[in-house]
């Protein structure tokens, strides 16, 4: 039971932390999802800055550590002249495609914190780190650097690792279930950042609810019968997913916060992130540009947050030779057929039901004006990882299969929102 | 009377909700087979005779557990542990058993019996199936006599049915 208090206690924090910072920087009031994203990066970078000032991670430290950063928040936030309200109502009613999110989030909880679906990953690498981190008090990174602890992924950004190694400080104990319930959350994020964007950019109520059924029990029986929850995936999803909303929708300000949440959270959950990030960040950078919203303020409030993940990052990286030697190289173009043979098999992966063979139409989303810009940074996304296919020195029928089927759960919710979109335009009603 | 104009309208109005319909039952289906798959009956013992394919939940995972906790616990900690395992059938399959003791010791540095600068480090090796009489397994994963490693015959620092620890020599 106390690991599960852990957790909540971490989550609500981070939560209400991230909505506070948000709530200053911005000037608006945040909705849930991208102050929960916010949180856990601000979360992630506040443990990083006490290792670096010398302070161990322990129970007390880890809770302090939050707790005076969220009581500085709130005071903060508290001076903020008049924040508006950037999302007027996030309840609403409840519909009946709200009730089939509700039994898809129950599945993949229950198989989750049964250890019925676990991401091997979790194993083989982030559970390591997080036990390991727990002992040594904070990023081990002499640990990381020894040649034969490659396989622990030494280079990939620790927001994962960390909020797991703080779960078990805070915990008193490495408690696997309670852990893995952390892919609960952020798959009820993940919904409700949906739920949403559908609400938001669809008219047709019909719509709206089947939308979010097909999407929660597509996304969630692919998550539980490929082993998702406890892996990093699930994050680059939200990330993504939740920024479909700020490209789709007319240019606002409320929208800022969540693209900057967003971009920072994926380039602090696993190194596609940081790509990812850049994406978002260019391509949200170009709508506001085109719109003439492009200030150095709103650019500076946009890109700060992933700054300031990904400089020290990157500085550890080269500080302690954490880069992996197979991580880039040039385009081997007798790589081709191989990978192409091999993304075709991830495709077909039948815990996918068909649903990740919709990333092949993200090039046909760009002849609607509308959805065009999700489009492309889904393309984008899409297009770094088969350079990444064509140019890592590793047998590529091996890397493509270990690996595609899972970050195609990175593109596939984001496609399926996009056309859900159109969907509900063609069923006739704008959105209200 | 309806026109072809109203008709033509009317269908683009009702396809979609069709189209959603339809993907409402076919995703209603997988994720009914994947959770019924996840909470299903555990497979046969032999399908998750592999390494690769231990889970958490998986009784080879599972039963070798306390052993490795029991090591981690009973071992200095910052104790260098080298994995020796019996041969497996498939290549590659070490590395993932390897995996699993790194799991379960995380107080220790653990490294790969096979690997070539292990035996500068090593202070203990933790094997898993191998017992100390196949002479040919344990030349096949040192590339040398057993005796170069381990004394002649070691008593055990920690035992169990599925492994030992042993104290390894030094010159």
């Amino acid at each position: 039971m106390i690991p599960f208090l852990a957790l909540a206690l971490l989550a609500v924090a981070g939560e209400r932390l991230g909505r506070h910072v948000l709530a200053l920087v911005f000037r608006q009031r945040p909705p849930v999802v991208p102050s929960l994203m916010a949180g856990l990066v601000l979360f992630h970078l506040l443990l990083l800055g006490a290792q670096l000032a010398g302070l161990p991670w322990t129970r007390t430290s880890v809770l302090l550590i939050l707790g005076l950063a969220w009581l500085a928040a709130a005071v903060g936030a508290r001076w903020v002249p008049a924040a508006e309200e950037a999302c007027p109502s996030e309840t609403h009613g409840v519909g009946w495609g709200d009730v089939v999110a509700g039994v898809a989030l129950a599945g993949l909880t229950a198989a989750a914190v049964t250890l019925s679906s676990v991401n091997p990953d979790f194993v083989y690498h982030w559970g390591i780190k997080a036990k390991r981190f727990a002992l040594a008090g904070g990023i081990d990174f002499a640990y990381l650097a020894h040649p034969w602890n490659h396989y622990t992924h030494p280079d990939y950004p620790h927001l994962l690792t960390e909020i797991y190694t703080a779960t078990t400080l805070v915990a008193g104990r490495f408690d696997e279930p309670a852990l893995l319930a952390w892919s609960a959350i952020v798959f009820a994020a993940f919904l409700w950042i949906a739920r949403q964007g559908l609400r938001s950019l669809v008219g047709s109520p019909f719509v709206r609810q089947a939308g979010l059924a097909v999407l929660a029990l597509g996304v969630a029986a692919f998550a539980i019968g490929y082993l998702q929850p406890g892996g990093a995936d699930l994050l680059i999803a939200l990330a993504l997913l939740a920024a479909v909303r700020p490209l789709v929708a007319p240019s606002a300000p409320e929208h800022d916060l969540t693209v900057a949440a967003s971009a920072a959270f994926a380039a602090a959950s696993k190194i596609e992130g940081v790509p990812l990030a850049a994406i978002l960040l260019a391509v949200y950078g170009g709508k506001l540009w085109r719109d003439r919203r492009l200030t150095p303020g709103t650019a500076a409030r946009l890109v700060l947050p992933t700054l300031l993940g990904v400089a020290p990052w990157l500085w550890l990286n080269l500080r302690y030779d954490l880069f992996q030697p197979t991580n880039a190289g040039l385009p081997d173009w007798s790589r081709v057929a191989p990978v192409a043979r091999a993304m075709v098999e991830s495709f077909a992966k039948p815990e996918w039901h068909g649903l990740s063979w919709l990333v092949l139409t993200a090039p046909l989303l760009l002849a609607f004006r509308a959805v065009r810009l999700p489009a492309l940074a889904v393309l984008l996304q899409g297009g770094f990882y088969a350079y990444v296919y064509l140019s890592a020195p590793l047998d590529p029928n091996i890397l493509v299969l270990a690996s595609f089927p899972r970050l195609l759960l990175h593109l596939v919710p984001a496609v399926l929102l996009v056309w859900l979109v159109l969907l509900g335009r063609a069923a006739g009603r704008p959105p209200g | 009377m309806i026109s072809a104009g109203d008709r033509a309208r009317q269908l683009g109005r009702t396809a979609p909700h069709l189209l959603l319909l339809a993907a409402l039952l076919w995703t209603g289906w997988g994720f009914f087979e994947e959770t019924a798959d996840a909470f299903g009956p555990a497979p046969p013992a032999a399908a998750g005779a592999l390494p690769s394919d231990w889970r958490l939940s998986s009784p080879q995972a599972a039963a070798l557990a306390p052993f490795l906790e029991r090591v981690d616990r009973e071992l200095p900690p910052g104790s260098t542990v080298a994995v020796a395992p019996a041969a497996m059938p498939d290549l590659g399959q070490d590395f993932f058993l390897y995996l699993w003791y790194v799991y379960h010791l995380p107080r220790h540095d653990v490294l790969r019996a096979s690997q070539p600068w292990t035996w500068e480090r090593a202070d203990y090796v933790a094997t898993y199936r191998l017992s100390l009489a196949d002479d040919q397994a344990w030349g096949q994963l040192l590339g040398r006599p057993r005796e170069e490693v381990l004394p002649l015959d070691p008593e055990p620092v920690v035992g169990h049915p599925l492994g030992a620890v042993y104290r390894v020599r030094r010159p």
